[in-house]
């Protein structure tokens, strides 16, 4: 067996926190505003609804079978073959959302914070965090999300709260007048990034304690989470304006940057820097975890630790060789991630939904009919 | 070929510390998919510090999507750029 350590509800429940906030807390608001303007808020709000139906379907996912994790749910569900292939492309799907989220920390610290530093030695500092916390193992990593839970939290309060007596109203007014075609329309590329990455959650769901109470905790999870993200776009919004939020790749680091004490304190603009590599070492963590275990199982390897280093360094290259340039990402992100992303997101979980349903009946009808 | 060298003693390094704990698992299986692994991604660096070009997995994926990305590129910009 793969999955034998167990993390309690309270544990799960913060890891889904922290994957919502993930990597979107410090891209979103740039994303959203540079489709909608100053209803850019409206974005987010339709984003987390559609959070909420992913969430659902996940749940439903997970009752098929409490005690089979995602890669033996869909070996289960679409037989030997197609199962497997299904989760090749799976693990495909996530070694590329782990590259891709080491990218964007490397990105982000070569060009705001250590700006002489080589990329790779960022990415290699990150994702041998990652690593360790990987090999130590679930129970670990539980219980590490439960220590820095505060922390995380607590910067990103600490940044609402300081910089709310700059907010202006007038910047995100008329409501509702201009721009909400492309409010609506970002609802889409907006939702790609937390919430259709959530599936991977169904590779730790058999490893909670308590798996019917773990479904309240993911839907709380995620709530917390878009709320948090609501109110960062809000902020960035009514502080910077429309324009200069669609303009900055990082508006929250530049919300940081506007807090300003009686003109004493200022400049505590990595508050929002260190909320942040929280949340991403926990999304980064995650995804590695379920690339491991899906590959351990897809292997029938004896742990799910046994290829993590070569794994680790793997997706270091990847990250490099994956975008030229940022422009290039940019207009990745944008057009085709989302397309990307709610393949595997949206449509792979329904069709596991719906062949699972219908399957289960079957079975059901078959144990009944011979006695 | 200083770089090369370079590689191969850093994986050296990562090998003596990290190979403990695969052969802790006592399978002839997981030591083997190891090793496969391993040779695999230390060449995958040599190659990338000897700058060989490779191809672009993101590339692959725009081929894949562009039925639909495109239309969809082409709409944004109409409706976002009005």
């Amino acid at each position: 067996m793969l999955h034998q350590e167990k993390i309690s509800v309270r544990q799960f429940t913060i890891l889904v926190f922290m994957y919502t906030l993930g990597t979107s807390v410090i891209y979103l608001p740039s994303l959203v505003a540079s489709y909608g303007k100053e209803n850019g808020w409206i974005s987010v709000l339709g984003s987390s609804l559609i959070g909420f139906g992913v969430v659902f379907i996940l749940n439903k996912i997970a009752q098929l079978d409490e005690k089979k994790h995602l890669f033996e749910l869909l070996e289960f569900i679409f037989g030997k073959w197609i199962g497997r292939i299904i989760s090749v492309l799976i693990l495909m799907f996530v070694i590329y959302l782990l590259a891709t989220n080491l990218r964007q920390i490397g990105d982000f610290i070569t060009t705001q914070v250590m700006v002489q530093t080589p990329i790779y030695v960022i990415m290699i500092i990150f994702i041998l965090v990652s690593l360790f916390a990987v090999k130590l193992g679930l129970e670990v990593i539980g219980r590490t999300s439960e220590i820095f839970f505060p922390y995380a939290l607590f910067s990103l309060i600490l940044l609402i709260v300081l910089v709310a007596p700059q907010a202006d109203f007038s910047n995100i007014q008329p409501l509702f007048r201009e721009n909400i075609a492309g409010a609506f329309l970002a609802v889409f590329p907006a939702s790609e990034v937390p919430y259709f990455q959530l599936f991977v959650f169904l590779a730790i769901f058999p490893s909670v304690n308590k798996p019917d109470k773990a479904k309240k905790g993911f839907y709380i999870g995620v709530a917390l989470g878009s709320f948090i993200l609501f109110i960062i776009t809000f902020m960035a919004l009514m502080v910077l304006g429309p324009d200069f939020t669609a303009r900055n790749q990082y508006p929250t680091y530049i919300l940081g940057k506007k807090i300003s004490i009686a003109e004493f304190i200022e400049r505590i603009e990595i508050l929002v820097a260190i909320a942040w590599f929280f949340s991403i070492f926990f999304k980064l963590t995650i995804n590695f975890y379920a690339l491991s275990l899906g590959v351990s199982y897809l292997l029938k390897l004896k742990s799910v630790q046994t290829l993590t280093t070569p794994i680790a360094f793997f997706v270091v290259i990847l990250g490099i060789i994956l975008f030229p340039n940022i422009i290039y990402f940019m207009d990745f992100s944008q057009f085709y991630w989302p397309f990307f992303a709610i393949t595997f997101g949206l449509f792979i979980p329904l069709l596991m939904l719906l062949i699972g349903m219908i399957k289960k009946r079957k079975q059901g009808n078959g144990s009944q009919t011979p006695s | 070929m200083i770089k090369v060298i370079g590689v191969l003693v850093a994986s050296a390094v990562v090998y003596k510390l990290d190979y403990p704990t695969v052969k802790k698992s006592k399978s002839n299986r997981d030591k083997f998919v190891y090793w496969i692994f391993f040779l695999f991604v230390v060449g995958i660096m040599i190659l990338y510090v000897l700058e060989v070009p490779f191809p672009n997995p993101t590339e692959w994926i725009k081929q894949v999507y562009k039925p639909v990305g495109e239309p969809y590129k082409q709409l944004v910009e109409r409706i976002v750029n009005q």
